[in-house]
């Protein structure tokens, strides 16, 4: 046995069990945040009515759990009753709304906006009992702290906007309550007697909530003003974290080329990819294409399969006994072609070998042949590759000019381009709805013209950067890129241009693999050959287009980091793109899209909240907002301002002296119509006041009566425990006569003549 | 934990907000570090701010009696603290420790907390306040303040009374002892020295019936022992050092018990112990039961101080009674009348032993 127990204190006082008013403010803060956050989703709107709906409830859940609690299982049943009622007799209407809610949320609606005021008042009424079971009888804060911080983190992922209010109310509500819980109040914890509990949890919440909003008053201007620091900086710490990640798996030296669509990042490291020799230093850029793209589904491209189409080709053409050869014909034909054009240009050499080793993908330039050995043999195993290419401002083929024996690569040319009009103007119109419109609105036919559009588009509201961040989960990558982000890299500019070609009609490819630009550092070897180590940063993606004459041609729709347009094919020219952008009074400094969504707009909206504030006021009524904004705040601050001022006067009853509190002892009880005709000085004074107050002995009450009228009328001077006697026989006094008025005296009993 | 789930969910705020560039959720991330240092310099505010202090620093009470202490706290601060932590260790002779947490919060100002405690063996209690620990509203961290309050307990045992008759009162100074379950029948071998009034306390065996039958009164032999007549006590405190607090508490019931039980048949039992070299013999005549616990009281200051283990001596030899009639009572529960032993009594059933012997002791 152990040689001594110690314990706690059981005290049996109901008002310590009781929580204050502005427990249910906080709890009212969840509540509103997850209605706030209802009300961010596009699609759906509600009545502003259900913030004082919901107030209402909450207070009446609050009230009779703790005042009246036989009338809270009666609101709990009637409650759950009400409910099944409602959607019993209104099926297809909640079903309905709920379907909406649904598509809002995973961004599905369009945009058609309905009124969903019956659903969400239902989920507002269940949302204050939950809560309300959750934090006041239950004590459990994980499972709505859980709730919470998943609403706040899933907007991003899922492209939801909401307002800086939901993040408020929302950090409010979970810290208060984190707060409240973190009391060591639990169970099997040795508690000391004597704190008023409830009474220092209502402080503390208060202090706690009060650093929450400076806390908060404190970020805003800083992120506002430095927000692209703030996100360059997490961008470094993944970067850094991802060329680790890289190097160590070893991805790094083993990039392939592919259709995927990046919905993140790109962190270069560096690392060597491919060892080129060329025979001579390039005038323009040289294309490596690893990977084309064929159709686009869900963000990324599946890789082009021309088999296909030379099935088709060998069927239409009749060439069933040179179906084996299309493939290889094709391949090289525009180099074969160009090279019987005896023209006085030489063709470039071109060596390349993989500095992983792996050749699993190979990099072919345009206008290209591949080399093989005396044996004729090619083997991906063997190091490295050659082609012979020519550049393509070196590609001058007249077809007019081709002997009769060359007429076949003619008609391959024109049947393979028949067969590029329909395999390669497919694009998923149902998922790229945005795309679409913006073809249908602006209508143009010619090639270059297009090319035009097309650029001005991407460059007038987009800007280059490797570090986009996320597209957010429900969002097709190329739409989120033009028209809500506007940033992005190689990869989006390319898959947006082709998108936009095909839906010109103009067959397009995404291309991916390896750009060298003659600007690169070659180094020239003892036989005259230049040398280039090539690493993972030029890699790049880039658009082909079908051209007659010249195949599958690159245009560049990337922004070159000089600002200048480097989009060039046989026919297009910086001069062109001049003088269409000028005929159509384009200007790539102004945005073509007026489809901004806050993350793109948000800066500049921010920073003019007098307009904003002024268009919403106009937009749905003056009267209207006055009572959102000023009315319903001071309802629902009322009662914090009340309790906070009479917590105020509890204190000052603490330095008072017996003669102060003995008076304002009699008014307290004349005001509860208790021994109205004494003034607390009769003989019989003490004996009646222990008839009429109950818990009160005629006993303590003649001491109190004996000590006020020394007091007041002999020498003694009262002390500090003279002092605590009458004012605890006050305090028990008030509680009994409170518990005893009438319901409408109750508040102003409370808040003033008790405590006032 | 909490502050690696807090720091957790502050990266992941801060890695989402970046990725997406989400405006919003980068000041909540910016306000969540704001609130964590925040609550890192409450919680050093609050540490400078608050203060505890016992409000006694001995108490008396009885065993198995729950006592109520108080501790004052002060809050220099002007923000309420929700949660302190204070660590009390109780004890007896740095033995029988107990070690616990109190919880509490308080608002600023002063106010006056309890806990109460029951202690279950008699001696000093020792009530030590070791350290007080505040927390931030959120219990991301906390500060220590260590603390020297101590308070100390007297425990007393319950007054309670032996069944013990002393029925020779004669000039003879020594009792012999004859232990008898059933009634004393007396022995009027003692002349009657005088008669008296009848008091409380006195064994109905002397009642002086013829007298008694005269008058209305009832009336008492005094016998010529009677007139100066007191019982001597001496404690063997022998191996007192070593033994437990179960041990100890034993003894100190049965000495009280025995004091009192014989203080109903002697107006006086004079109880003597021997301390060490220094402090000597104490000597302590006892009246009553008040006395009696100021006796207790003396020997557990003793006891207590005797606590780093110095050997607490018994020198029979410095005595300065009478061996022969002294009754002794040492640590293992064995009761002499000089050298012969009159009862061996056992903790376990001591108390029944208490309640239900009946100890006749003749001179």
């Amino acid at each position: 046995m152990q040689g001594v127990e110690i314990r706690n204190i059981s005290e049996m006082n109901d008002r310590d069990s009781k929580q204050s008013i502005t427990a249910l403010v906080f709890l009212l803060t969840g509540v509103y945040g997850i209605i706030l956050f209802l009300h961010s989703l596009e699609g759906i709107t509600f009545t502003g009515w259900i913030y004082l709906l919901t107030a209402c409830f909450a207070w009446m859940v609050w009230y009779t759990f703790y005042y009246k609690r036989r009338w809270f299982y009666c609101i709990l049943v009637l409650t759950v009753l009400c409910t099944g009622i409602a959607v019993w007799w209104q099926p297809v209407l909640f079903l309905e709304q709920m379907g909406q809610l649904a598509k809002s949320i995973t961004k599905e609606a369009g945009s058609v906006t309905t009124s969903v005021s019956e659903l969400v008042l239902l989920l507002s009424v269940l949302l204050s009992f939950i809560v309300f079971i959750f934090e006041f009888i239950i004590h459990n804060h994980i499972l709505l702290y859980m709730l919470t911080t998943e609403l706040l983190l899933l907007p991003p992922l899922t492209g939801i906007q909401t307002h800086m209010g939901v993040i408020v109310l929302l950090v409010l509500f979970q810290l208060a309550f984190w707060t409240v819980h973190t009391m060591g109040t639990e169970r099997g914890r040795l508690q000391l007697s004597g704190i008023k509990k409830h009474r220092l949890s209502a402080k503390s919440s208060m202090s706690m909530g009060a650093i929450i909003i400076v806390a908060f008053l404190a970020a805003f201007p800083i992120v506002f003003y430095f927000s692209e620091e703030f996100y360059h900086s997490v961008y470094e710490i993944e970067g850094y974290v991802s060329r680790a990640l890289d190097h160590l798996t070893g991805r790094a030296g083993n990039l392939m080329a592919n259709g995927e669509i990046s919905r993140g990042n790109n962190y270069k490291t560096n690392t060597a990819q491919l060892e080129l020799v060329i025979s001579e230093k390039p005038k323009e850029n040289i294309y490596l294409r690893g990977f084309s793209g064929g159709d686009y589904i869900g963000g990324s491209w599946t890789a082009a399969n021309d088999k296909e189409l030379f099935q088709n080709m060998s069927s239409k053409l009749g060439w069933k006994d040179w179906y084996e050869e299309i493939d290889e014909m094709y391949e090289s034909m525009y180099f074969f072609i160009n090279n019987e054009m005896e023209l006085p240009i030489e063709y470039n050499t071109l060596s390349i070998q993989h500095s992983s080793g792996n050749y699993r993908t190979i990099y072919v330039p345009y206008y290209s042949q591949r080399m093989y050995d005396d044996k004729g043999q090619q083997d991906s195993q063997m190091e490295g590759y050659q082609y012979r290419y020519y550049e393509q401002s070196d590609v001058r083929i007249d077809w007019g000019k081709l002997p009769r024996k060359r007429y076949r690569y003619r008609q391959l040319e024109r049947a393979y381009h028949s067969e590029t009009l329909s395999a390669y103007t497919w694009v998923p119109e149902n998922t790229l709805t945005k795309l679409v419109e913006l073809v249908e609105n602006n209508p143009l036919e010619d090639l270059n013209e297009i090319t035009t559009f097309i650029l001005y588009t991407l460059h007038s509201n987009a800007e280059y950067t490797l570090t986009p961040g996320w597209v957010p989960f429900n969002q097709d990558v190329v739409e989120y890129f033009l028209f809500e982000s506007g940033k992005g890299y190689c990869e989006h500019f390319a898959a947006a241009a082709t998108l936009l070609y095909r839906l010109y009609g103009i067959p397009a490819r995404y291309a991916s693999g390896y750009m060298v630009s003659p600007s690169a550092q070659f180094q020239i070897e003892e036989d005259g050959f230049y040398h280039l180590t090539v690493t993972d940063i030029s890699a790049h993606a880039w658009t082909e287009i079908f051209m007659e004459g010249y195949g599958w041609t690159p245009v560049e729709v990337t922004p070159a980091a000089d600002g200048s347009e480097a989009a060039a094919y046989p026919g297009y020219s910086g001069n062109e793109y001049k003088q269409i952008m000028e005929a159509h009074g384009w200007n790539v400094k102004i945005p073509s899209l007026n489809e901004k969504t806050e993350l793109n707009a948000g800066n500049e909206g921010q920073k003019n909240w007098y307009e904003w504030f002024k268009g919403m006021i106009s937009e749905e009524g003056r009267l209207f907002w006055l009572i959102k904004i000023i009315i319903v705040p001071v309802l629902c601050l009322t009662p914090v301002l009340l309790e906070y001022v009479r917590l105020c006067r509890v204190k000052e009853l603490q330095k008072m002296g017996c003669r102060r509190v003995f008076m304002r002892f009699m008014q307290m009880l004349h005001y509860g119509g208790y021994l109205t005709n004494y003034d607390g000085t009769e003989r019989e004074f003490a004996r009646k006041l222990a008839e009429e107050i109950g818990p009160l002995t005629e006993e303590k009450a003649r001491q109190m009566q004996e000590l006020v009228s020394e007091v007041a009328y002999g020498c003694l001077k009262p002390d500090s425990e003279m002092n605590a006697f009458v004012r605890e026989i006050y305090v028990s006094t008030v509680e009994y006569v409170y518990k005893n008025l009438k319901w409408y005296k109750k508040i102003l009993f409370w808040y003033c003549k008790a405590y006032g | 934990m909490k502050k690696i789930v807090f720091v957790l969910l502050m990266g992941i705020t801060y890695y989402i907000a970046g990725m997406y560039q989400y405006q919003s959720l980068m000041v909540l991330f910016l306000a969540e570090c704001f609130i964590f240092v925040g609550m890192y310099v409450l919680v050093k505010y609050f540490k400078w701010g608050l203060s505890v202090e016992l409000e006694k620093r001995n108490e008396f009470a009885e065993k198995n009696e729950t006592i109520r202490c108080g501790i004052k706290i002060r809050n220099r601060g002007r923000l309420s603290i929700s949660r302190f932590k204070l660590r009390i260790r109780c004890e007896y002779n740095n033995k029988e420790t107990i070690v616990r947490n109190l919880y509490g919060g308080s608002e600023c100002g002063e106010e006056f907390v309890h806990y109460e405690i029951e202690p279950r063996y008699c001696g000093i209690l020792q009530t030590k306040l070791v350290f007080l620990q505040v927390y931030d509203y959120m219990a991301l961290f906390s500060a220590r303040t260590k603390l020297k309050e101590e308070m100390r307990i007297a425990v007393f045992p319950a007054e309670r009374r032996m069944n013990i008759e002393l029925p020779a009162f004669g000039s003879c100074r020594s009792y012999q002892l004859q232990l008898m379950t059933t009634d004393y029948t007396g022995d009027d071998s003692y002349e009657v020295r005088q008669i008296r009034e009848y008091q409380e306390g006195d064994s109905r065996r002397h009642i002086h019936w013829n007298q008694s039958a005269r008058t209305d009164k009832i009336w008492m032999k005094e016998y010529e022992k009677e007139a100066d007549n007191h019982v001597q006590f001496y404690l063997d405190t022998t191996g007192f050092e070593k033994a437990k607090e179960e041990r100890r508490d034993a003894f100190y019931e049965l000495l009280s018990a025995m004091v009192m039980g014989m203080l109903q048949k002697v107006p006086m039992v004079q109880v003597n112990w021997y301390e060490d070299q220094q402090n000597g013999l104490h000597v302590k005549e006892i009246y009553n039961y008040e006395q009696c616990k100021e006796m207790l009281y003396l020997f557990y200051n003793m006891v207590h101080e005797k606590k780093n283990g110095v050997t607490i001596e018994s020198r029979q030899e410095e005595l300065r009674m009478d061996m022969e009639s002294a009754f002794r009572l040492d640590i293992e529960l064995r009761w002499y009348q000089g050298e012969k032993l009159i009862y061996q009594f056992t903790q376990e059933s001591l108390e029944q032993e208490i309640e239900q012997k009946l100890f006749v002791i003749w001179g």
